[in-house]
């Protein structure tokens, strides 16, 4: 059994007429110590699906259904009711560093309490382990920059406190939701490396959310790609990458600059994500799909496509789309 | 280390206000209408006695120069002697100030103790029905005038039910403990207004920061609600709680005047009403300079407190 089992993950949001539905029954998978990228364009749920399995979606506005195991145990039972934050072995880091440490408190305090919460350590052992963590997010000086408020550090410094936060909670399983999106390149590769190396150190899983294919093709075993709260395709990121299957994964690789420098300017797919609550009967993808016919009007399931991978499109073997070697 | 740098900036920066604020107590004083020379002589004096008694109170010097003399004397703490029983201003002050300090005190704890943690409380339950009915007692207590809740106190529990002494009250010099006593139903016809402001601005705040990524990452972690509410919420809800305390203290010492009369009180309050029934301008101008002091102590507090509470000030 894997590290993770999510099976037919639903959410909805609001009350009675007006709720709408932003996850359509999402399976996930992933074993103890894989990286697994979560792609898609801004809106397809991925935000969703990461808050969805914290717990942190808001219980009076959005309902949750599905089931959820880490590690042998259920997430939340029958009845909805979650196992304590506190007592599960998940962390997340998230996009913002700018708003996501509180301002008001040291970076010191906020690693601390965190870890007294965790692993009920005493003040001294968890300044020490404190300060271990910090240096293992790569942080110089860290006794300084314990008493160091948020808005004392740059973009970058915040999202490795973020991180060693996340660390803090021991994880089995490391949610990063674009993490690297508010960061400028030079500091977007260094977050990645010390990703995929915590990850590799620590024997920790990483459900790793992103728009962006290149950094999926340098971090993960695994992608997913999701598209209107739906997963599409699915499989290992090498030959996903080589020979996408979905036109959704495909056009998304067309975006990249690699395959862009080939073809000579940089490939968008026409129109956006359908928002939660948009009527669709047919292929999600349809009305953006440039592989459309008649067939594509019926109801998608996401079937086999060889070895391990999965994709969401009946015309999936009779099209042949152009990948990337990684 | 940090505290003394920082009380010394808000304190420095509070000297030109503090001026400003004798410049306009004195010059407004003297535009009122009415001769205090004549208020002392009487109606019938004679001319020669009412230029002596201008010479004595330097009323014949050139108004600068008098407040150059008045500012000066009011520095080392001589306030002057009053018009009417000739008595030290200072003295007359500090005889009457204790009662309103405590009073003014007593309201303020009043307003706090009960508007924060309802404030805090109609956050946590926001939309709730418990979270409308104290919004809706707040609406109501902030439209409430002192002097209309301090008669009703009177009547309902010292009148009617007969738990507090009624208005007069007991000289603090006699008998300390039954002189607070009998400041309590004035300082909760004075605190509650406060109490349902703070009641507000507290649930407003603390609405906005209960929702925000940080209070997210809070959870996230695995922080109690408890300790996310009253801890991380509270703390970054502190600069509106302070801002509103320090209007509160302002109020509360202009509505200490109305209070005191109310419950017949001998405070500052009531010294200033019969001081303006006697144009005894000393004493007047005397009280508007030591609530303005207050007022200024007060914002200066305010201002060391925001210092020390968010880091991001600097
Ligand atoms: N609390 C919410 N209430 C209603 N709609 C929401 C809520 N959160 C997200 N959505 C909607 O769900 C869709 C998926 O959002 P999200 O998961 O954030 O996308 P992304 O893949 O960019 O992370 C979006 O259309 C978004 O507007
Ligand atoms: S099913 Fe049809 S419309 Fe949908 S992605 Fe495949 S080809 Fe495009
Ligand atoms: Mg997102």
């Amino acid at each position: 059994m894997s590290l993770l089992e999510v099976k037919s993950l639903e959410v909805r949001f609001g009350h009675g007429e007006k709720q709408v539905q932003a996850l359509y029954g999402v399976d996930l998978s992933i074993d103890a110590g894989e990286i697994v990228g979560l792609v898609g364009e801004s809106g397809s749920g991925k935000t969703v699906t990461s808050l969805a399995l914290m717990g942190l979606l808001d219980p009076k506005s959005a309902e949750v259904g599905g089931t959820a195991v880490l590690d042998g145990a259920p997430l939340w039972d029958e009845r909805g009711r979650r196992r304590p934050r506190s007592k599960v072995p998940m962390a997340m880091v998230f996009q913002e560093p700018m708003t996501a440490l509180d301002p008001v408190f040291t970076v010191g305090s906020q690693l601390v309490e965190t870890l007294r919460v965790r692993r009920a350590m005493g003040r001294r052992q968890a300044r020490a382990e404190a300060l271990e963590l910090l240096e293992a997010v790569g942080i110089s000086d860290p006794t300084a920059r314990m008493r160091a408020h948020p808005h004392e550090l740059s973009g970058g410094m915040r999202q490795r406190v973020m991180i060693a936060i996340a660390l803090a909670c021991e994880p089995k399983l490391l949610i990063a939701d674009e993490p690297t999106t508010a960061v400028d390149v030079t500091i977007q590769a260094q977050l990645l490396d010390l990703i995929r190396g915590l990850a590799r150190e620590r024997g920790m899983a990483v459900l790793f959310v992103t728009h962006d294919l290149g950094v999926v093709a340098e971090t993960c075993d695994r992608m997913i790609t999701m598209y209107a709260g739906r997963v599409v395709e699915r499989g290992p990121v090498v030959e996903v990458l080589a020979e996408p299957a979905h036109p959704y994964t495909a056009g998304l690789l067309s975006a990249l600059p690699a395959a862009a420098e080939r073809h000579a300017r940089l490939a968008t797919i026409p129109g956006r994500v359908p928002p939660p609550g948009t009527e669709i009967t047919g292929c999600v993808f349809a009305p953006r799909c440039s592989h459309r016919r008649d067939v594509c009007d019926q109801p998608q399931e996401l079937l086999p496509h060889g070895d391990g991978r999965e994709v969401r499109c009946i015309r999936a073997s009779e099209i042949q789309f152009e990948g990337v070697q990684v | 280390m940090k505290f003394f740098k920082v009380a010394g900036l808000s304190l420095a920066s509070a000297i030109p206000t503090l001026l400003l604020a004798t410049f306009i107590v004195f010059f407004l004083q003297r535009l009122i209408p009415g001769d205090p020379a004549v208020a002392i002589a009487g109606d019938y004096a004679t001319p020669e006695n009412l230029a002596r008694i201008r010479a004595d109170l330097g009323l014949d010097q050139p108004l600068f120069a008098q407040y150059l003399t008045w500012a000066g004397n009011a520095f080392t703490g001589d306030l002057g002697t009053s018009f009417q029983s000739g008595e030290s201003i200072s003295a007359l002050v500090l005889d009457r100030l204790p009662i309103t300090l405590i009073l003014t005190t007593m309201a303020l704890l009043v307003s706090i103790l009960i508007g924060l943690p309802a404030g805090v409380l109609a956050a946590q339950k926001v939309d709730t029905s418990f979270d409308r009915f104290l919004t809706t007692g707040a609406t109501f207590g902030i439209a409430i005038p002192n002097f209309w809740l301090g008669m009703m106190l009177i009547i309902v529990f010292s009148l009617g039910l007969g738990w507090f002494p009624g208005p007069g009250g007991v000289r603090f010099a006699d008998d300390p403990g039954q002189a607070m006593f009998g400041l309590v139903l004035p300082a909760l016809a004075l605190g509650l207004v406060g109490a349902a402001e703070i009641c507000r601005q507290v649930r407003s705040a603390m609405v906005e920061n209960l929702s925000t990524d940080y209070v997210r990452t809070h959870r996230a972690k695995g922080l109690s609600n408890r300790s996310i509410v009253w801890k991380h919420a509270l703390k970054n809800s502190s600069l509106p709680f302070a801002t509103i305390v320090g209007l509160q203290v302002s109020r509360l010492i202009g509505g200490a005047v109305v209070v005191e009369a109310v419950f017949g009180l001998s405070g500052i309050g009531s010294l200033a009403v019969e001081a303006t029934n006697q144009r005894d301008y000393g004493v007047i101008q005397a009280v508007v300079l030591i609530a303005a002091v207050l007022v200024l102590a007060t914002n200066v507090i305010v201002d060391i407190s925001y210092r020390l509470l968010d880091p991001r000030i600097s």
